[in-house]
């Protein structure tokens, strides 16, 4: 597959989130208006407000039970809003979900369960039907599954079951099988009317990984900007900074930060004021390591094509003039 | 040249009418089973049909009390009292002071016990059924009983050949299938349903209080000896018929309880597979 042609360069500095002729199309994906959810008594998400316009890759951040994944399951029209109002692709959520691919936590597939990452994968392109659901599982849909499996570095676990995953490699074929769902989205070049009709949701699809993992996952999601937006719910400021447009706090409430640097504002609305003065320069060094040190895992090596030792991310997310 | 000892034991058994019988009752008793099993431990259904199987007998009083044809009756009791819990399992929890869904359908399996114990009291007269609900009863599997079980085989394949991706999904990510758009709570629901029927079914050969063991032993073995859902079913199938006919050739040699020695050659097996894991779990706590 060639990606040469049809992917962004991931090192190269975020694009402006929306151009000129994708606003012309559709200004916005996903509308979140004053929405307000709660489970019985308790409040969960009170009057969140969020813009995500084609194009975007916007990270949610905040600490557990903030409504970081109870916001993307409304988005899926998972959850129905207690008040407020919420536009997917300009439609109700729910009935728009064939152009959403989603990557659920972790935890949701049974691990014993007896089937091969091929055919986990192919399940992505279900669709609702009157016999409950159905997806093709013919020569061309297994040849677009290797191909994404082949993108994602792990073509040769396809015949593993899903047990035999490590929890890395289990997150790339759970993103795999949620890029099922639109066809060619890699392979395509970006659409010369700027439109994007696909949108990713990822809830904290790093969680179980190691670092070095967790840095290729986020390197392969750079690869698709231009095809997709994308929305993850991640606890990886460190890692979402330099690949994401966006960043916004999500605690019952939600603020949109002012860049996706490594401010102390930023890493305050993370970690909390109590960690304020301390972890600043020592996560800002330990950024600085990182990105200039890149991904030495060898199936990125090998993909690779500029040295490790030079620094292919975004100068900004270096600063150091705070 | 003579026959062996048990090939002949084998004619003999099956000479008898009540014999073919069962036989055919745990060929049709064993495909459901194989099937049914299989979600059922994938979905981590088995509280839930432990459930199902001992609220039925809730089915049986009601049946004696009011007099009314007892197969039917728990059918239809087990069938509500399987959609009340599949509706609880299914219902997100909106507060700290709702229950949690196993003790709800804890309740009700207790609940539906209940109501059958007061009932069966209640009615006058021996009550000579229970015992054969209770601890099985396929020697005596009438001829409609085996008629009802084949048309539920055969509609239970049809559902299985429409609704196979459908349930597969719900069985392995359902999330995700909710996601995608499928109509997951009603495939939970179906499968629920499917699940008591095949309860009530198993309680004519096991009996409700061993149904648990022959639902989920065949399947869970399968499920060791290959990597695929499809063909585990198809093994959970085939070992359940060898627990059915092995259990009922030794309740024939044996004078044993037929329903006790399907379930107690099926845990057999279950030891004999666990022993190797076992085995290595000793050599761990040696090292």
């Amino acid at each position: 597959m060639n990606m040469s042609a049809a992917v962004s360069d991931p090192g190269a500095a975020p694009p402006p989130a929306c151009s000129p002729k994708a606003s012309d199309a559709l200004s916005s994906v996903v509308e979140v208006s004053g929405v307000t959810f709660k489970y019985g008594q308790d409040t969960i998400l009170e009057k969140v407000s969020l813009n995500v316009a084609p194009g975007e890759f916007l990270a949610l951040i905040g600490p557990n039970g903030g409504g970081k994944t109870t916001l993307l399951h409304l988005i899926l029209g998972l959850l129905q809003p207690d008040s407020g109002a919420i536009r997917v692709f300009g439609n109700p959520p729910g009935s728009m979900n064939r152009r959403i691919g989603y990557v659920p936590q972790f935890s949701t597939a049974w691990l014993d369960f007896p089937a091969s990452v091929l055919e986990m994968v192919l399940m992505g392109a279900a669709t609702p039907s009157l016999n409950g659901g159905r997806w093709r599982i013919d020569k061309n849909a297994t040849k677009q599954a290797m191909e994404y499996l082949d993108v994602l570095g792990i073509a040769d676990c396809a015949r593993l079951q899903i047990s035999a995953l490590s929890g890395g490699q289990r997150q790339r074929a759970m993103v795999a099988r949620a890029l099922m769902s639109h066809p060619d989205i890699v392979r395509a070049s970006p659409s010369p009317s700027g439109e994007i009709p696909f949108l990713m949701l990822l809830d904290e699809p790093t969680a179980s990984i190691d670092p070095q993992g967790t840095f290729c996952f986020y390197e392969f999601l750079g690869k698709l900007r231009g095809h997709i937006s994308l929305l993850v719910v991640s606890h990886d400021l460190f890692m979402v900074s330099p690949f994401f447009n966006s960043i916004a706090v999500v605690n019952k409430g939600l603020i949109r930060l002012q860049s996706t640097e490594l401010t102390p504002d930023n890493l305050t609305a993370l970690f909390g004021r109590h960690l304020h003065d301390c972890p600043v320069a020592d996560l800002q060094h330990a950024g600085k390591v990182l990105h200039q040190t890149g991904c030495t895992h060898p199936s990125c090596a090998e993909k690779n094509t500029a040295p490790a030792s030079k620094t292919r991310y975004p100068s900004s997310f270096l600063k150091q003039d705070r | 040249m003579d026959k062996l000892p048990f090939i002949q034991s084998l004619q003999d058994a099956l000479s008898y009418p009540f014999m073919q019988n069962a036989l055919l009752a745990s060929c049709l008793a064993s495909l459901a089973c194989g099937i049914i099993g299989t979600y059922v431990i994938h979905n981590r259904l088995t509280f839930l049909a432990g459930g199902i199987s001992h609220a039925a007998y809730g089915g049986i009083g009601i049946a004696l009390y009011f007099q009314l044809p007892l197969m039917p009756c728990v059918l239809v009791f087990s069938l509500l009292a399987s959609a009340i819990m599949g509706c609880i399992c299914l219902r997100r929890k909106d507060s700290k002071k709702e229950s949690p869904q196993d003790t709800a359908v804890g309740v009700l399996w207790a609940a539906g016990m209940a109501l059958g114990i007061i009932l069966i009291e209640l009615t006058p007269g021996y009550a000579g059924e229970i015992m054969g609900f209770l601890f099985g009863s396929i020697l005596a599997v009438p001829s409609s009983d085996l008629l009802a079980m084949a048309l539920f085989d055969g509609t239970l394949l049809l559902l299985l050949y429409f609704f196979y991706q459908g349930l597969w999904a719900v069985s392995l990510d359902r999330e995700f299938a909710r996601a995608r758009g499928l109509p997951v709570r009603a495939l939970y629901l179906l499968l629920v349903c499917l699940t008591a029927i095949t309860v009530v079914m198993l309680i004519r050969v096991v009996g409700l209080i061993l149904v648990l063991a022959l639902l989920t032993i065949p399947p869970f073995l399968a499920m060791r000896l290959c990597n695929s859902f499809l063909l585990s079913m198809i093994i959970a199938c085939f070992l359940s018929l060898c627990f059915c006919l092995g259990g009922l050739l030794l309740s024939w040699h044996t004078d044993a309880s037929s329903g006790a020695s399907i379930i107690a050659l099926a845990a057999l097996a279950y030891l004999l597979a666990q022993l190797p894991n076992l085995q290595q779990r000793k050599k761990s706590a040696q090292k």
